[in-house]
């Protein structure tokens, strides 16, 4: 596992100039939001980046054609997966507090503001993190054809949101009976609208986000398992 | 036994490998064949990396499927058309191999990287391909490997680095309880090298015997169409329509010397051997 870390941090830390012009991007984010809060905004978009690195470093091993090299070496498929997993954790939790440090610098006179910075950015994670639990199995299993694949299926679930949401009681909503998906979704949106104010639940969300991560690992582990090389 | 397969079976369409292999401790085996014989795929499965449609592949006594790291770190292993990633280099490697090997001897491997002109900062990648296959068989012999799997260790080599590298590989045996299983599809590259072979076509393997009896009991025999009616065919094993005659591989190269003084008796290679039995057509 520390090897395939290492081996991973090292081909990351080729990318030297995409991470100047990241922070370059980030820094004028910064200065233009300035005044109008937009802590989710940069969280997000850091969280984002870090991510698509680290989907990357499953692509090198793909594209390189190094992953079957990859599986002589003293390492597992499990852990193989457990390393990708590991490392998308580790660094989207280090940029999210990365930036939750700097706007607490920048900020410094909003203390008041704390809370919010914090909330605005766990729900970046969440959010973010959701898209990438279900990038990583598509990912090992589709390469570079997954972020196609997800984009696909995240324009499919909007286009259907907006049109069951605009289709109040038309024929449609009643013969597919979606009035049920709708109430759901006006239903969790309210829900999560509530989750700043109601620690409990913002815990009890964040287990059962856990356990939807925990069957992404399960599903990547079984795509590599089977996996020929 | 270090390598066994068993009657391994594994089919990609109309492709369909079936062989029983073998390497022994203290042994290097070679596998002969032509491009897209299926060489590459006993290699991967008696690496583990795919699934078998049949027999049995182990490697280190266990199935290959069930290797665990503890298992993998007593295999080196150099893969035609894999590796680390180009963009890293020697040093970025260094620092891999000695957190996931135990045994990695960091000394000797920078040491003979130096020695092979293998500059440490370099890009694998901004390698030329003699010096990535340096590369690749160094770090394979860095850690002490029990076994050593190479597939094409050799390829698109000129003959100077191919020397050096079947050096390495020699050196490699000088403990009795290794082993080395290797294939190329340039036999004579093995014929110094391997102890026995293994000839595959189509997915089959249709002969194998140690390179000592190739080498010294079997024969071409190059003889015209008057020659061959008159001589004594029990031992010819392939005979092969030539513009002059015939040409005929026997077992039996003393035998055909003593008693046909008349006709060139060649003494056979690996590359006559493996050409005679793939064009030559059988007699026995």
């Amino acid at each position: 596992m520390r090897g395939l870390l290492i081996k991973d941090m090292r081909l990351l830390s080729k990318y030297k100039k995409t991470y100047v012009i990241y922070l370059l991007v980030i820094a004028a984010m910064m200065i233009r939001l300035n005044n109008t809060d937009n802590v989710a905004f940069i969280a997000g978009y850091t969280i984002m980046i870090v991510g698509i690195f680290v989907t990357n470093t499953i692509s090198m091993d793909y594209n390189g054609q190094c992953l079957p090299y990859i599986m002589t070496l003293p390492v597992t498929r499990k852990t193989y997966v457990a390393e990708k997993y590991i490392l998308y954790m580790l660094s989207s939790f280090l940029s999210a507090f990365a930036v939750m440090l700097i706007f607490s610098l920048i900020k410094i006179s909003s203390v008041d503001k704390f809370g919010t910075y914090l909330v605005e950015i766990f729900l970046c994670y969440i959010i973010i993190g959701t898209y990438n639990m279900i990038m990583l199995p598509l990912q090992f299993k589709y390469n570079d054809r997954a972020r196609n694949i997800l984009f696909i299926i995240l324009a499919v679930l909007i286009i259907a949101g907006v049109t069951i949401s605009n289709a109040n009681n038309s024929l449609i909503v009643e013969r597919l009976h979606l009035s049920v998906f709708k109430t759901g979704m006006s239903g969790f949106a309210k829900w999560l609208n509530e989750l700043e104010n109601q620690p409990s639940k913002l815990i009890s969300f964040f287990i059962l986000w856990l356990i939807c991560w925990g069957i992404s690992y399960l599903i990547s582990e079984r795509v590599i398992q089977n996996r020929e090389f | 036994m270090l390598v066994q397969l068993d009657n391994m079976r594994k089919c990609y369409g109309n492709f369909n490998l079936d062989c029983s292999i073998e390497l022994n401790e203290g042994r290097i085996t070679g596998i002969v064949g032509p491009n897209g014989a299926g060489k590459s795929t006993i290699f991967k499965a008696a690496l583990g990396l795919i699934k078998t449609d049949g027999g049995s592949a182990k490697i280190l006594g266990k199935d290959s499927r069930k290797l665990v790291a503890a298992d993998r770190s007593q295999i080196g292993v150099v893969l035609a058309e894999s590796g680390f990633n180009g963009m890293l280099t020697i040093n970025d490697i260094t620092t891999v191999m000695e957190s996931m090997y135990k045994t990695f001897d960091k000394k000797t491997y920078l040491e003979k990287c130096e020695s092979f002109g293998l500059e440490r900062n370099k890009k694998i990648n901004d390698f030329s391909t003699g010096m990535k296959a340096k590369f690749k068989l160094l770090t394979a012999m860095s850690y002490g490997a029990k076994v050593l799997v190479l597939d094409e260790p050799m390829i698109g080599l000129d003959s100077v680095v191919r020397s050096e590298l079947l050096d390495e590989i020699r050196a490699f045996m000088d403990k009795e309880d290794r082993a080395i299983l290797i294939s190329s599809h340039i036999s004579s590259d093995l014929e110094g090298l391997c102890d026995d072979l293994y000839f595959i076509k189509d997915g089959k393997i249709f002969f194998h015997e140690d390179t000592d009896v190739i080498l010294a009991d079997y024969a071409v025999l190059k003889v015209s169409e008057e020659q061959y009616a008159d001589i004594d065919k029990t031992h010819i094993l392939y005979r092969k329509k030539e513009p002059f005659g015939y040409s005929l591989l026997t077992k039996e190269r003393q035998y055909y010397a003593d008693n046909y003084r008349g006709i060139a008796v060649e003494r056979g290679s690996i590359d006559d051997v493996e050409l005679m039995m793939v064009k030559g057509e059988k007699c026995y």
